[in-house]
């Protein structure tokens, strides 16, 4: 809580930070006489001092109220819920995705240390994990989209779709193929990288040569007994990288012109909506604030020796 | 005998898998299917891929370019333009008005028989309400259109059929189509008077679904992705010919070509040059080179910490003789601009003005070079770059915008034009929140920028007058003669008199030069032929198909045989792709199933 608490003071601040006068800023292109300018500041509040004007700004973030979009007139929040959801599920399926495909390719790779599949595997993912990931949702794009016409261009589903059922989940599904495969890819080399590394720390501890001894199978070595305890460090990373990604994925966003938080905060940054930018702020801040929170409780859950301490 | 057994078992389960996915994806992701006579039983969906989005639907908010053309759809103005040459015609009054004699009172018929989307009958006290609530609301926005200024409840509906403005002064302002969508007395009405703050309530109305008067009514939006409009086959000038329009938002420019090439969409508006080049190869899209709609300029600054060289005419005259305006056509636009001139567009003939050709400012970097040497401002020590009258270092600087597409490329070209005639130039690239706080403390020497006139000069015009100083002016140019031609083009009753006035006025900025009209750059907008025809271009015959100056193209577009627009195409993996996929997962998961079990045996 009190670091929300610190958020909200430093969101305040760095927008009354900003250089110049937002009213002016917003009425050069509106077309706003002097007279309508200076109403416009009454009634945006901003002609109050600094210290009512944070008052009146915390007692609406208390009521989850955070004004209306300087360009749409919309409630802020309406707006952010209504983008929400489709980043949730990209950047949620993505996540899920790159986890599973990475943390077998780490498992693979940590057993077949050194070996050519090892190497094949490690230089496959730091080759997709240095693209950059908007740069491959374009050849994405161009390849499955427009070559071979597999997938739709963009959006998060078609318009004259059905919008309910299993007709609209197949439709949902088919645009976010492309842009969930750019985020994947992209991501899946990070949590192979872990993985490994945690996998070879594990493999040389007393207890697997123990196992081994004992005469288990290697493929029970390594799933029941070094995989489990290699797993913490790459729960602990995807927990934490969730909350940064959901703010994160602009760049495939706006290759595919997909209807999420970051194609909402480019266009609030864009069009200078202030109550926009904050309320976006706040929830990015939220998002990773509540996946800090949930690694913590997630980590006491899985190791027994955090919980008996 | 057990294991071969469950090898059989999971052979069929394989090969029933296989089965049910070809049965499924050639229900869902079958390749478009033929034309076929009953496609007249299905909606035709024209479907328009734009870079903008709607942004809102409620007109008290509407800014973006998407919004004008929802509004233009979905209401009707009090009149519209000629798809010809754009000039005054009837809408949802007759024209033309009629007023009295001191010219403070104007009369309007309004057309019978027409009725909004609900059923209820549109009447002049629809109108009536419309104006006064502007008016009383300060939707300035709106207002500037009515003149100013404008006497409460100025306007009146005696009866259902009649519309009187009471102007406060005498002027043809009642003659040009005011931008103002007609909006339902019945709908809008309980926002009268309101006094929230920023007039919340009624700007915070979402008006989805809308109801209109307009050929076709928004019924749906969704923020960031689409926006639907369905056809109302009762439109009083003329039932469209086609269903539904879809507009869907394509924030990257190449996804938007795409979706044209692939045919996800219909049309496209909003194109980059480089993907228009592109998409010319297409026999199966047309491609629309339309008359511009706004010009780039640079602006001088004559106020605040402007160089004082700024206001001496033969120095501004130079800048624009050493600026290649072609070069800037070409490499910027890739040809896709008309090299500018004056303020009024063109197109918008009621008023023009067009220089002739011994008068024209041409390219001419040794005419620049004798009028800066006229100026006093000479190169004296052999630097190549020229000092002031007093000897002392000389230099300019432009700002460059960074949100606005063309401001930096052609900000650094002509600041290499300015040096080749020795004025020492800098480009600072600035965001447009930085501009405009160097525009309001007027801390800049020249920037670069933007207009998109109405088609009546009234407004483009008014910019450059001494009161809109800190307003709309770009550099605060003043000129007392200018001053009093704005106030009599503004007053006068006579069209001839205010088409005289207009043009002096015109000769007096082109003149003056107190901005450089640069370029006009061209709309860029493509559509698939082999879905649609009988576009309408507006104005005639060069003009743009989409996001013009009425809804009267919309109303000629019709599919052609056999197709019903994006409604009739589903593009999608192939069946024979689908059931290999199936085919390695289920054998995948089978050879690893039975990897286990041999294990197990072991």
């Amino acid at each position: 809580m009190l670091s929300f608490f610190i958020i909200l003071v430093l969101n305040f601040g760095l927008m009354q930070a900003a250089p110049g006068d937002p009213v002016q800023r917003f009425a050069r292109s509106s077309r706003l006489t002097l007279a309508d300018q200076e109403r416009l500041r009454e009634e945006f509040g901003l002609d109050k001092s600094m210290p009512v004007q944070f008052f009146v700004y915390l007692k609406n973030a208390a009521k989850g109220d955070f004004g209306l979009s300087f360009i749409t007139g919309q409630p802020v929040r309406q707006v952010i819920l209504a983008h929400t959801w489709p980043t949730l599920l990209l950047v949620g399926l993505a996540t899920i995705l790159a986890t599973i495909i990475g943390v077998f390719a780490g498992i693979v790779s940590a057993w077949r240390r050194g070996s050519a599949t090892d190497k094949a595997i490690s230089a496959v993912g730091m080759a997709f994990y240095a693209m950059p990931d908007f740069w491959l949702g374009m050849m994405l794009l161009i390849i499955f989209a427009g070559w071979l016409a597999w997938f739709p261009v963009g959006g998060y589903s078609d318009p004259q779709a059905a919008t309910t059922g299993f007709p609209h989940l197949l439709d949902v599904a088919r645009h976010l193929t492309l842009p969930c495969a750019a985020l994947t890819v992209g991501y899946l080399a990070e949590y192979q990288l872990i993985m490994r590394s945690a996998l070879l720390d594990v493999m040389g501890e007393d207890f697997i040569t123990i196992t081994r001894a004992k005469g288990l199978r290697d493929s029970k070595v390594r799933m029941r007994h070094a995989v489990p305890n290699a797993m913490l460090p790459t729960i602990t990373m995807t927990m934490l990288y969730f909350g940064y990604v959901v703010g994160g994925a602009i760049g495939v966003e706006f290759v595919f012109s997909y209807p999420g938080l970051g194609t909402l905060t480019a266009n609030a940054i864009e069009a200078q909506d202030y109550p926009m930018q904050q309320g976006l702020l706040l929830m990015f801040a939220a998002i990773v604030l509540a996946a800090t929170l949930f690694t913590d409780v997630l980590y006491g859950y899985l190791d027994p020796r955090i919980r008996e301490a | 005998m057990k294991t071969a057994r469950r090898q059989l078992a999971a052979i069929g389960v394989v090969l029933s898998a296989v089965m049910m996915m070809a049965v499924t994806a050639s229900g869902s992701f079958a390749a478009a299917p033929e034309p076929s006579t009953e496609a007249s039983s299905k909606p035709v969906v024209l479907t328009i891929g734009t870079p903008e989005d709607l942004g809102t639907a409620n007109p008290f908010k509407a800014g973006t370019v998407s919004a004008y053309e929802m509004m233009l759809l979905n209401y009707d103005m009090l009149y519209n333009f000629t798809v010809q040459d754009l000039l005054p015609t009837s809408g949802l009054a007759i024209w033309p008005p009629t007023h009295s004699e001191d010219g403070k009172t104007w009369t309007f018929k309004i057309r019978e028989g027409v009725k909004w989307s609900d059923g209820v009958p549109l009447t002049a006290h629809d109108i009536a309400f419309t104006y006064n609530f502007i008016n009383e609301a300060h939707m300035s926005y709106f207002a500037y259109a009515l003149g100013h200024p404008i006497a409460k409840d100025a306007f009146e509906a005696p009866d259902d059929t009649t519309l009187i403005w009471h102007m406060e002064e005498a002027s043809l302002v009642p003659e040009s189509p005011p931008w103002i969508p007609i909006l339902p007395e019945h709908i809008w009405k309980r926002f009268w008077g309101d006094r929230s703050p920023n007039h919340a309530n009624t700007k915070e109305f979402p008006n989805v679904p809308a109801v209109g008067s307009g050929p076709f009514i928004l019924t749906d939006y969704e923020i960031g992705q689409s926006w639907t409009m369905q056809a109302n086959k009762e439109y009083w000038g003329g039932s469209p010919k086609i269903d539904t329009v879809v507009f869907r938002v394509f924030k990257n420019p190449e996804a938007l070509a795409l979706a044209l090439k692939t045919g996800e969409i219909d049309a496209a508006s909003g194109l980059t040059p480089a993907l228009f080049n592109d998409l010319k190869a297409d026999s199966n899209i047309t491609t629309i080179e339309g008359t511009p709609v706004d010009f780039d300029d640079l602006a001088f600054n004559f106020e605040g910490t402007a160089d004082p060289s700024l206001r001496v005419l033969e120095v501004r005259q130079a800048i624009e003789a050493s600026i290649d305006k072609q070069t800037l056509v070409d490499r910027v636009l890739l040809g896709y601009s008309w090299v500018g001139s004056q303020v009024v567009l063109p197109q918008y003939k009621r008023y023009l003005w067009q220089p002739e050709p011994q008068e024209v400012h041409d390219f001419d970097p040794g005419r620049a070079e004798e009028l800066l040497d006229q100026a006093g401002y000479k190169d004296r020590n052999d630097d190549g770059f020229r000092e002031t009258p007093e000897g002392d270092p000389w230099s300019l600087e432009i700002l460059a915008i960074t949100d606005w597409t063309n401001s930096v490329p052609e900000a650094k070209l002509e600041a290499g034009y300015m040096e080749d005639v020795g004025i020492r130039t800098s480009v600072k690239v600035v965001d447009t929140e930085a501009a405009n706080d160097l525009w309001y403390t007027q801390d800049f020497d020249m920037y670069q920028w933007g207009w998109d006139p109405n088609v009546d000069p009234d407004y483009i015009l008014s910019i450059f007058t001494t009161k809109n100083c800190l307003v709309w002016s770009d550099g605060c140019y003043s000129n007392p003669t200018y001053d009093k031609l704005y106030e009599e083009q503004a007053s006068t009753l006579d069209e001839a008199v205010r088409r005289d006035t207009i043009i002096k006025m015109q000769k007096i900025l082109y003149d003056q030069v107190p901005e450089i009209v640069l370029l006009y750059p061209n709309v860029l907008q493509a559509y698939r032929n082999d879905r649609f025809t009988g576009f309408v271009r507006q104005p005639f015959p060069n003009g743009s198909i989409f996001f013009t100056w009425s809804s009267t193209p919309y109303l000629t577009i019709e599919p052609v045989t056999g197709s019903t627009g994006t409604a009739s195409n589903r593009s999608g993996i192939p069946v024979a792709l689908w059931a290999g996929i199936g085919v390695v997962v289920l054998l995948g998961a089978f050879f690893i199933w039975k990897r286990r079990d041999s294990e197990h045996t072991e």
